[in-house]
């Protein structure tokens, strides 16, 4: 196998030198970045209050997020998927336009729906005191309008994808549609679900345009890892790449998570 | 057991969002009394599923009744429908389709704690109907980890356990090997005895009908085409399907006494008919020979050697000519012709060894259950 293998690729030069070229394109910065971390600072660099508010906020934000979609996201995956209605394929582009949207044309769109000078924000805060732009829970709001998507899509391929006629046998052994979703349809598609909750959180954990244009970038309040990495590149760049390390791991990390049910064979 | 009877007369329509994908439209009437244990056979795309699904409720008919034990579950003129988890119908899937995720106790389970028992309850019976299968060291596995004939058990269990009033069995030996086909086969036939309810069993394998059924209806291009015992379906086939079931030469013609009228030919039977007509020439009654054959038999023909194979300790002929048949004769005969394929020859039949029967329009399977 190993000689057939430089075989093909000693057959095929351009598409061989296109390949190496990519590789290279994407492993240089990444090689460039780790290897500018000051491993001896990188306590003190994380240890600093700034940077523990970014990590704590991030955490908290994105896992909100990330249970927020899932909520919100398993619904609209059935109903894409399961159930037959005029304009569905319009509705389903609608709902996984914010995956391809410029975040920051996302964060302008939240704010016309829920800054304190729009009707239903305005109305929130005047209601309930709530005021969503330059909150924590406006972080949560703009993480999940581009984190969604990405467990919308995920659930409802497997939603698709799976064999009703499980479904089936459940009915017939007497069990109503509830008890059918719960103990049957969510289990079945479990390993999709689990990824497509990754995927969110991951968006999520790196949202950047949209948070920074609809929370703003308030230390301790609205500034997560990845604004709290733009904002220290300017003063302490040392940090700002140790920041952008725990970041990095924290990708690698999902990438293998992921490795088993999403991407596929390796 | 509460046993049910089922009652059906519908049409329906290729199944709309069914995994199997578009079915055959059916139209037929049937009545399956308690206890009693009907089988469809019929060849696959017939429909058979979809009679099953219908009866269960997965899929709604377009016309037409359907009844299990007294009520009516679809009526769509009437606007009746009852849904599939309120039927108390049982359905055992073809490819067991058990819960993969679920061990097989609580694929047995499920359904009754569909039913509203407790967990520890539902576990406790369910335990007790694999036990009954043979299958109490095999609770905590996964379907996954059982073998095909022992899935198929645990599938069955599952069906049985909530009690329903009939069952729907589709395809219920197709899945496995044929050493295990023999015993699941048995402890089937023994459940099926011990069931009160109506059974309707859906196979391609008309083997099957011979297990299980006291009644046997065939089911081709979503009509029935005959209807009864088995005997009495393998001794007069009334379809090209039946009769390739049990190997005979099936033609059909307009009787005019003794002969039968089979396209521009004229068949010599032994029975007078009169009107539409079938006629069956068994294979193993009809003679070859090279030259136009000096004989007393009343059918020759001049025919071509299509094809040919070996049967047991016989050779299978087919044969093309004025009328289309299937010849079974010795290895000896076949020596001394040295047949090819290709070869001309003449085939002869005595009109005595030629049976005749009219073709009767289709059966209902209207009966009283009793």
């Amino acid at each position: 196998m190993r000689t057939r293998a430089l075989r093909d690729v000693a057959r095929r030069p351009l598409s061989t030198a296109g390949a190496v070229v990519a590789v290279v394109f994407i492993a240089v910065p990444l090689v460039a970045l780790v290897s500018r971390v000051q491993w001896t600072e990188l306590p003190r660099h994380l240890g600093s209050t700034e940077a523990l508010d970014a990590i704590r906020l991030s955490l908290v934000t994105s896992l909100s997020a990330a249970a927020l979609s899932v909520l919100l996201g398993l619904p609209l995956a059935w109903l894409l998927a399961r159930v037959s209605f005029p304009g569905r394929a319009l509705l389903r582009a609608v709902v996984l336009l914010p995956m391809v949207l410029p975040p920051v044309v996302g964060g302008v769109a939240l704010l016309g729906a829920f800054s304190r000078n729009s009707t239903l924000g305005g109305w929130l805060h005047d209601t309930f005191g709530v005021q969503l732009t330059f909150s924590p829970a406006g972080v949560v709001l703009a993480q999940t309008f581009v984190a969604l998507p990405f467990f919308v899509i995920t659930a409802e391929a497997a939603l698709r994808s799976m064999d009703h006629r499980l479904e089936e046998a459940a009915a017939t052994l007497g069990a109503n549609p509830s008890m059918v979703f719960r103990r049957v349809t969510v289990p079945a598609v479990m390993p999709s679900l689990v990824a497509g909750t990754v995927l969110a959180w991951a968006r999520a954990l790196g949202e950047f345009g949209a948070t920074i244009t609809f929370a703003g970038n308030i230390a301790g309040r609205t500034r997560t890892l990845p604004l709290a990495v733009y904002v220290e590149l300017e003063s302490r760049p040392e940090v700002a790449v140790s920041l952008s390390l725990v970041l990095l791991t924290v990708s690698m990390l999902v990438i293998v998570s992921l490795r088993e049910n999403w991407l596929g064979p390796r | 057991m509460s046993g049910a009877s089922i009652e059906a007369e519908f049409v329906a329509t290729p199944g709309v969002g069914t995994a199997a994908g578009q079915g055959p439209g059916i139209d037929l009437r049937l009545r399956v009394c308690a206890g009693e244990v009907l089988c469809v056979v019929g060849p696959n795309g017939a429909g058979k599923s979809t009679l099953l699904r219908c009866i269960a409720g997965l899929n709604p008919i377009r016309s037409g009744w359907i009844t299990v034990g007294g009520r009516v579950v679809d009526d769509p003129e009437r606007g009746t429908w009852v849904e599939p988890d309120h039927r108390s119908v049982g359905f055992m899937f073809q490819d067991h389709l058990l819960f993969g995720h679920m061990s097989a106790l609580d694929n047995v389970a499920f359904g009754l704690r569909a039913r509203g028992l407790g967990r520890a309850a539902a576990r406790a019976a369910a335990a007790e109907h694999l036990g009954r299968m043979g299958l109490g060291a095999e609770t905590a596995r996964r379907p996954g980890e059982l073998s095909g004939g022992q899935a198929q058990r645990v599938a069955l269990a599952r069906a049985l356990a909530p009690e329903p009033e009939v069952l729907l069995l589709d395809e219920p030996l197709a899945a496995l090997d044929a050493g295990v086909r023999k015993a699941v086969s048995r402890d089937l036939r023994t459940h099926l005895d011990r069931f009160g309810g109506a059974v309707v069993i859906v196979s391609h394998d008309p083997l099957d009908a011979f297990l299980f059924a006291d009644r046997v209806a065939v089911l081709e291009e979503g009509r029935i085409t005959q209807h009864g015992p088995m005997a009495g379906i393998t001794a007069r086939p009334r379809t090209r399907y039946v009769a390739d079931l049990v190997g005979v030469n099936l033609l059909a013609g307009t009787g005019e006494g003794h002969r039968v009228r089979v396209g521009t030919e004229a068949v010599h039977v032994a029975d007078p008919v009169s009107g539409p007509s079938v006629v069956i020439v068994h294979p193993q009654s009809i003679a070859v020979h090279q030259h136009r054959p000096e004989t007393s038999a009343r059918n020759v023909w001049p025919v071509t050697v299509t094809d040919m194979s070996l049967l047991g300790d016989r050779v299978r002929l087919v044969l093309e000519g004025p009328i289309d048949l299937t010849a079974e004769v010795t290895p000896a005969a076949v020596a001394e012709l040295g047949v090819v394929p290709g070869d001309r020859l003449w085939a002869s039949v005595k009109a005595t060894e030629v049976s005749a029967y009219p073709a009767d329009p289709p059966p209902t399977t209207d009966h009283w259950c009793g």
